[in-house]
């Protein structure tokens, strides 16, 4: 990389902020949502992205794993019920999947992937899936899209208690608490959860149980914001997790494996308008994680483990220049620090500029254009872009199409492991292009995506010349595929119809080997139809999964559905809410990843209350 | 239709060809399953919920067979096919992670039983004194619960643990004494132990070289051990040489120890007809029994997971890129000519012959 290069972003990033610091500050208000949330809004010009609803979050509030299964175009690999949980997102891999928490990405900086059952699921305002590859916004790792958990702190009197208390089948336990107390001053958020299960299912089929599959999670959550004028806010983002897993059986192979890990995610927030159009926002964050495996989950003497610390400082200038123009200017500073039985101990520091437009040339044609260039010590990181165009055909209408840069770079496992780590891997690359139509009628809503991903330089663990497995840029993929969502509502006298249906095609090949990408369904479709009438609810969920390829090995496709009721006693000053979820059923038998199965039919009591 | 009888004819002539060949002979061998004479592939297969496979390929090459096991038995053997081990007639597959041993018939695939208890990340068998005698590593990162489990054959019962060293890998009987490399399991070893079959005691434990991983008894009684030493790599900065060492089985003393080359470090060895057989994961080098130094130049330069060799024939598995299918190559011993190549399973590791 050229120091020119340097220069340029260093350039751009204090230009902005000397500029500005020379005006004269005016009073404005701060809009109450969440900046990183409003990157994907303003700043993804040409990308489509889901929202998941409170109501869909509640219903499937067991696991992120569950919620975003039913929800989304994301394949989950679940090690079975409750287990390890990878993402695949548009034929991708389960590090091409990008975490962000409040703005910042939190992919597992050991393995580069999210474990989707060791996030809470009760923690977030806002959860937003975003299709398609986002690394200049949201770094590492995002390329086959974005799943975004967003906290909203609003300066608006309100005071409100929420418990949620659920028991289920196999002992499945989940209670949490949503506390909010705020004014115009002020906003305090606290939130607990507990999820706990024997997870002792029968495996449909065969005399084998779920006997090593138990698990315990509790999350503390803590948001707190301060108007300390009109002019400066500060905001603190608090999400502590705690996992205690057993790691279940397999059709072939029993287990007495154990897990246990803690994230901790902290984040604050300064706000700084400096006029009514520019806003300097500074983040300082701090990131834990520590996993702890065991071979004998009877003998909690002998562990292998691996943490990380990640110090985070951003700083992030808005400046919406008319209400046309937008731009976004972010110097960001990374100091990890990986410790672990398996790769000694490695820092590493990463300096990032990312430089964002967002232009609406006419009334109805608008683009965006985003630029990023990261600095780090152990590698050369690519230049990264995106370019988004959306014109407005009619108040009907929408056509968009991007085309973006992405990266994943080696993770602390991939560099440093001992033994097998390479230290002269280069940063996965991957290229995109994204063609996306929207129609919306009255009633009803289209959306369909026509995506084209090409990697290159991809990491693969395979052995080496002396036996050993070590990883190499090797691999190349192209993924190509459509995805189709339909929304329609109704309201008829008193009732209220809701239907939504996802379908995606992938189509993901190795391009040395001309075969298709293991884990990856060609076809998957998920729909829900929701009915309501006065104190009355009632849904039908439904997930169709094609067959998956492991290795030799063909997962076979299923179907499963879920069907539940929920009443509210509306003459009740809470208005409490009670439930029934049956899930799975047509008691199918099913597995997610290779011969790991999932249970048939089992039930739910869902309780509700807000006061 | 007539190209389908045409092909009927033809099964059929050759069918009764085939029997008259048969009865020329003045002592037809009957064969004494679908699989005997012929080459028994293990396949590992998939390490996260995956089983383990067998190929057979019938000694003319005509008959070639995958999962053998698993359609006999409409079961899977389990994850991991570490490997099996020959008693009469007797196949006992070892099953790693799925810590199981299924027994069966080697020539029929038919199973027997199965052994399930007392097997922790159970690695290779060997036969001694009506007994069989199982390496296992117990959980992989402590080093205090290693042993050999004594199987009683008569009831397929594991009776009882000889506690022994971290990392107990291949076993080999030599009358009524066992010897079991101790390549360390996720660490590194560098002993043998010797095992009295009558008493089920480790008698003694030999240094050898680091890494010792296969055994076998040369012509003269001799215990030969491959150890394959440390490579140099950037987290082990200092190489150690790989070695040959012979065991004395009357003092139990090394007698020989040839060090290897710097850079070489085979990981696995086959002794056939007074020829030592060395791979590494590219090439394979070829040594007399009585040689004094090590061999310069390979033999055969192919891509090498399991080796053995048999009636002057090198068998080489291929596990490829870990995630589809192998191969299995079959060499001249004596001109270095690759004779066939088969499509087998994922992952093969070990060749056996019926």
């Amino acid at each position: 990389m050229g120091l020119n290069k340097i220069l340029f972003f260093a350039f751009c990033s204090i230009f902005a902020s000397n500029l500005h610091s020379q005006k004269d500050t005016v009073v404005v208000n701060l809009k109450a949502f969440s900046l990183s949330f409003s990157k994907v809004n303003d700043f993804s010009k040409g990308y489509s992205s889901i929202l998941i609803t409170d109501s869909l979050v509640t219903r499937n509030i067991r696991s992120l794993t569950d919620i975003l299964k039913f929800n989304s175009f994301i394949y989950f690999k679940e090690n079975g019920l409750g287990m390890v949980s990878s993402p695949s997102f548009r034929g991708t891999s389960a590090a091409h999947t990008a975490v962000i928490w409040n703005g910042i990405n939190i992919n597992s900086q050991l393995n580069g992937q999210v474990d989707f059952n060791a996030i809470s699921s009760n923690s977030y305002d806002k959860i937003t899936v975003r299709s398609g590859g986002g690394s200049v916004l949201f770094g590492s790792g995002a390329i086959g899209g974005t799943v975004h958990l967003d906290n909203l702190i609003n300066f608006s009197k309100e005071e409100k208690h929420k418990v949620l208390a659920n028991y289920g089948s196999f002992n499945t336990q989940h209670i949490s608490y949503d506390y909010v107390k705020s004014n115009n001053k002020s906003f305090l958020n606290i939130g607990l959860g507990y999820n706990k299960s024997e997870n002792d299912f029968n495996y449909l089929g065969s005399n084998l149980t779920n006997e090593n599959g138990s698990y315990l999670n509790y999350n503390f959550d803590v948001n707190y914001g301060y108007k300390l004028n009109e002019n400066h806010q500060l905001k603190i983002y608090s999400n502590t997790f705690f996992g205690d897993r057993n790691l279940s059986r397999t059709l072939n192979a029993p287990s007495n494996d154990g897990y246990e890990d803690i994230n901790s995610k902290n984040l604050l927030e300064w706000n700084f308008a400096l006029s009514s159009k520019e806003v300097i926002t500074s983040r300082f964050s701090y990131i834990f994680e520590k996993f702890k495996y065991f071979d004998n989950n009877k003998n909690k003497s002998i562990f292998s483990d691996g943490n990380t610390q990640r110090k985070i400082g951003q700083i992030d200038y808005n400046n919406s220049i008319s209400r046309k123009l937008k731009l976004n200017a972010i110097l960001g500073f990374e100091s990890i620090d990986a410790s672990g039985s398996s790769f000694g101990s490695s820092t590493r520091n990463i300096l990032s500029n990312i430089l964002s437009l967002n232009h609406q040339l006419t009334k109805k044609l608008s683009y965006g254009i985003q630029i990023r260039q990261d600095i780090q010590n152990d590698f050369e990181s690519p230049f990264l872009y995106s370019l988004g165009i959306e014109q407005q055909f009619n108040q009907n209408y929408t056509l968009s199409i991007n085309t973006s840069k992405n990266f994943r770079i080696p993770t602390f496992n991939d560099l440093y492991w001992e033994p097998g780590g390479n230290i002269n891997l280069r940063p996965e690359a991957s290229y995109q292009f994204e063609i996306g139509n929207v129609i919306s009628l009255k009633n009803i809503s289209l959306q369909v995506n026509g995506f084209y991903i090409s990697s290159s330089d991809l990491i693969q663990w395979i052995p080496n010349a002396s036996g050993i497995w070590s990883p190499t840029n090797t691999n190349e993929t192209r993924n190509l595929g459509i995805e189709f969502s339909a929304n329609y509502k109704t309201s008829i006298k008193d009732y209220f119809i809701t239907i939504n249906a996802n379908y995606s095609y992938t189509d993901a090949k190795d391009l040395e080997t001309n075969q298709q990408l293991i884990s990856v369904p060609k076809n998957r479709l998920i729909g829900l139809i929701n009915y309501q009438r006065k104190n009355w609810s009632a849904f039908y969920q439904l997930l169709f999964n094609d067959d998956v390829q492991f290795l030799v090995d063909t997962i076979p496709a299923f179907q499963v559905s879920n069907i539940g009721v929920t009443y509210e006693l509306s003459t009740l000053k809470s208005n409490p809410n009670i439930g029934f979820v049956i899930n799975n059923i047509h008691n199918t038998k099913y597995q997610n990843t290779l011969n790991r199965p999932m249970p048939g039919i089992n039930f739910q009591i869902t309780t509700t209350i807000n006061f | 239709m007539n190209f389908k009888k045409t092909v009927f004819l033809l099964a059929t002539a050759g069918f009764l060809f085939a029997s008259c060949d048969n009865n020329n002979d003045n002592e037809p061998a009957l064969p004494k399953g679908n699989y005997d004479n012929g080459i028994l592939i293990a396949n590992e297969g998939a390490f996260s919920g995956g089983t383990g496979t067998v190929n057979f390929i019938s000694d003319d090459y005509a008959v070639t067979e995958e999962k053998i096991y698993n359609k006999v038995n409409n079961e899977n053997i389990g994850t991991i096919l570490q490997s099996i081990g020959f008693n009469n007639d007797d196949a006992y597959l070892i099953s790693n992670v799925g810590n199981k041993i299924a027994v069966a018939d080697r020539f029929s695939m038919k199973k027997i039983t199965e052994i399930t208890g007392d097997l922790n990340n159970p690695r290779y068998i060997a036969f001694a004194n009506g007994k069989g005698f199982v390496t296992n590593w117990g959980d992989g990162s402590d080093p205090e619960d290693d042993y050999i489990g004594v199987i009683d054959l008569e009831t397929n019962i594991v009776v009882s643990q000889i506690l022994v060293a971290e990392g107990p890998e291949q076993i080999i009987a030599n009358g009524n004494f066992l010897y079991v490399s101790h390549k360390g399991g996720f660490g590194s070893g560098n002993t043998v132990s010797v095992i009295n079959a009558t008493t089920n005691t480790v008698v003694t434990s030999i240094a050898v070289g680091d890494i010792p991983d296969e055994l076998a008894i040369d012509t003269s009684g001799n215990v030969l051990v491959s150890c394959e030493g440390k490579a140099e790599t950037s987290w082990n900065p200092t190489e150690v040489l790989g070695s040959l060492v012979t065991i004395n089985t009357t003092t139990n003393e090394v007698s020989a120890t040839l060090n290897f080359a710097s850079g070489f470090h085979p990981n696995s060895m086959v002794l056939n007809e007074g020829n030592i057989y060395l791979a590494t994961s590219n090439s394979v080098y070829k040594m007399a029994e009585t040689a004094t130094s090590i061999p310069v130049s390979a033999i055969i330069n192919t891509t090498v997971y399991g080796i053995s060799v048999n009636e002057n024939k090198v068998y080489i598995t291929d596990a490829k890129n870990f995630q589809d299918n192998g191969s299995l190559k079959i060499f001249d011993a004596s001109t270095s000519t690759e004779l066939q190549d088969f499509t087998v399973g994922l992952i093969p590791g070990k060749i056996y012959f019926n």
